[in-house]
């Protein structure tokens, strides 16, 4: 049985079932006057369904195609997860810092990454931000964010 | 407006110094993109927009569309040189250009794909221009339960012609939906999903999605790989086909773009299932399908007319409709409302300049790609020879400063951020995340026909039946429903030999 369609499927259930839970309490109305959790409540119900029938599906196929899929191996998946950790803490430390300083600590960590050796990398780190600094600041007038260091 | 005069005003817009300049910089950007692999004119379109927010809506949006074009140009150049498609409607390009590559006919594989394409576009945007103010018409007549059943047959479109699993496309079509509820409710105004959170009041913006499926999710995935592609070392000498190409790919480029024309005026058809359809009519019409995979002309020029024919076709129902018809276009209805303007059959009227500039920009583009790509093709091999290690974070860079100048708001990273990993995961399960941003895009205007039409008929859904348009398109939803399960049925019910 294919357990990305397991685990999918239910993500999908629960998901939906909060979805259909928050609409009721939004007020679903009736066929004459649909109020706002109209729409989401009857979409996830859909989903709902669908749900069901994915994992209905998958576990009823199990001997038919039994495979087991590993989505992990023979793929840096570690190089991925280390990039969206770095822009998760981007996103936290650009108010505070300021795009100049952040953007460069965030592009020498994706260039150093992509396996570029460490004083290149803090050349096109410095060059990039900078570029892009002056790019949106000064010709496309973008107010980027300037932090507490004033940059 | 008659389509003639249309044209002719279109060109005078065109023709305008900074729209020229902005056509031709889009041209050269689009192509550009559709070079460099792991970005498709989604990711593009929205990460590049940005750079339009200054520019009047006429050059936006010829600028956005001259990105759309390019980018279908450029992706062939990628497939035939170093076997990985630039965007998603060149990947069936690698099969027959990456062996005529090999077999030293590089030049005139790019030459073909070319040519197929400037007579597939031009085809597309004659019939975008004849049908385009006649629909246009005709959709002022529509009301709420005609979008409706259009919508709806527009969601049935895609889920049926989706490339994998027909439910999983379903689960996507309806996240899709379920997300572009988040924000104030279009009737009551009340609040649906924000969490109090000020930054969701509007809803999540197309655009941060878009950048997050189509861009981020692309760098996550090929960051992860472990053997870059190789540029063929080839020399590209001639790039004109020979006599007999010509008569072997002629055909192919006909039908082509037949196929082309009218996949991209279905909902969720569009370039890239062209292709694919486009080269399996090929082969099965050849008197030697051996030859497909192995260096046949055929199998380049089909596909790369199918899909530039498409391109032109598909703004048919963006412009006259409102209606995106795929996933590219989706993004580019949602630049349309941020230089607000409403795509639609007001657009017209409403706005001439952008209806009949687009079109006449996209047959300049047309002439300006052909002339760009010839002699350029050295210049794009140099580029595909950048390095993954520089063009990674410099596409992270660019979805960063897409999505924070839409408000210039770093919560609008954020959001991106979370769907570029949800793309990533959606790639890792096997999902397509194109139903998504369609479900995303149209989502709103369905939940709006659908509670002002039940409005309208006081709760009762025999007014989708009392009017022939949206009758019809309710048949063509059922037969789309009934046709797979049918075939379901057959092939549970035929025994096993």
């Amino acid at each position: 049985m294919d357990n990305r369609n397991l685990i999918s499927g239910m993500v999908f259930l629960g998901l939906s079932v909060f979805v259909a839970v928050s609409s009721i309490s939004l007020g679903i109305g009736h066929l004459t006057n649909p109020r706002a959790g109209f729409m989401p409540f009857w979409t996830s119900l859909l989903i709902i369904v669908f749900s069901l029938i994915l994992l209905v599906l998958t576990v009823a196929n199990r001997s038919v195609q039994a495979r087991r899929v590993d989505m992990w191996s023979h793929v840096h998946w570690q190089k991925s997860m280390m990039a969206a950790a770095a822009l998760s803490v981007y996103v936290l430390i650009l108010p505070v810092i300021g795009y100049l300083a952040a953007t460069s600590l965030l592009m020498l960590l994706l260039f150093w990454l992509s396996s570029m050796k460490i004083l290149p990398a803090v050349l096109a780190s410095l060059f990039a931000a900078v570029l892009s600094y002056g790019l949106f600041s000064f010709i496309l007038n973008t107010p980027l964010p300037r932090g507490t260091l004033g940059f | 407006m008659d389509a003639l005069n249309g044209l002719f005003y279109g060109l005078s817009v065109a023709f305008e110094f900074h729209n020229l300049c902005l056509l031709f910089a889009g041209c050269l950007l689009g192509t550009l993109v559709g070079v460099l692999p792991g970005l498709g004119p989604v990711g593009a379109i929205s990460i590049l927009l940005p750079l339009t927010f200054q520019l009047p809506p006429a050059g936006a949006i010829i600028m956005l569309a001259g990105i759309y074009n390019g980018a279908m140009y450029g992706g062939s150049t990628t497939s035939i040189l170093i076997n990985v498609p630039g965007e998603a409607a060149s990947a069936v390009t690698c099969l027959d250009g990456y062996a005529m590559a090999r077999h030293g006919q590089a030049g005139q594989a790019l030459g073909i794909a070319v040519f197929g394409s400037f007579i597939a576009g031009t085809v597309g945007l004659i019939g975008l221009q004849l049908i385009g103010g006649p629909l246009s018409v005709l959709a002022l007549k529509f009301g709420p339960p005609e979008y409706f059943a259009i919508i709806l047959m527009g969601f049935t479109f895609i889920v049926y012609l989706a490339q994998g699993s027909m439910i999983k496309a379903v689960l996507m079509a309806l996240a899709g939906i379920i997300l572009s509820l988040i924000g104030l409710d279009p009737i009551t105004s009340e609040q649906r999903f924000t969490f109090g959170n000020i930054h969701l009041f509007e809803g999540i913006s197309v655009v941060s999605l878009a950048i997050g499926l189509f861009g981020l999710a692309e760098v996550l995935v090929n960051l992860e790989k472990t053997a870059p592609a190789r540029v063929l070392q080839v020399k590209i000498r001639n790039m004109f086909p020979s006599k007999s190409q010509w008569l072997r790919a002629k055909w192919a480029i006909v039908r082509g773009t037949v196929i082309g024309f009218f996949m991209g005026i279905l909902p969720g058809g569009g370039p890239v299932l062209s292709t694919f359809m486009a080269y399996g009519v090929e082969k099965r019409v050849s008197k030697h399908p051996e030859k497909f995979g192995h260096g046949a002309i055929e199998g380049v020029a089909a596909p790369e007319s199918a899909n530039n024919a498409a391109a032109s076709t598909s703004f048919i129902p963006l412009m006259t409709l409102g209606i995106p018809p795929n996933v590219v276009l989706a993004v580019l209805f949602g630049a349309f409302m941020i230089h607000g303007v409403t795509p639609g059959p007001l657009l017209m009227t409403q706005h001439p300049e952008i209806f009949w500039g687009v079109i006449a920009s996209m047959y300049m583009g047309n002439v300006i790609l052909l002339v760009l790509n010839l002699p350029l093709i050295p210049l794009w091999v140099q580029v595909l020879r950048i390095p993954d290690k520089i063009l990674y974070p410099l596409i992270v860079l660019f979805c960063l400063l897409g999505a924070y100048s839409i408000n210039n708001s770093v919560f609008d990273i954020g959001v991106m951020l979370l769907f570029g990993v949800l793309g990533y995961l959606l790639n890792k399960f096997d999902y397509e995340t194109a139903p998504l941003i369609l479900g995303f895009v149209l989502g709103p205007m369905f939940e709006v026909n659908l509670r002002r039409s039940l409005l309208m008929s006081q709760g009762s859904f025999a007014i989708f039946v009392e009017r022939p348009i949206a009758l019809v398109a309710l048949i063509v939803c059922a037969i789309l429903i009934i046709l797979p399960l049918i075939q379901t049925i057959r092939k549970t019910s035929r025994p096993i030999s």
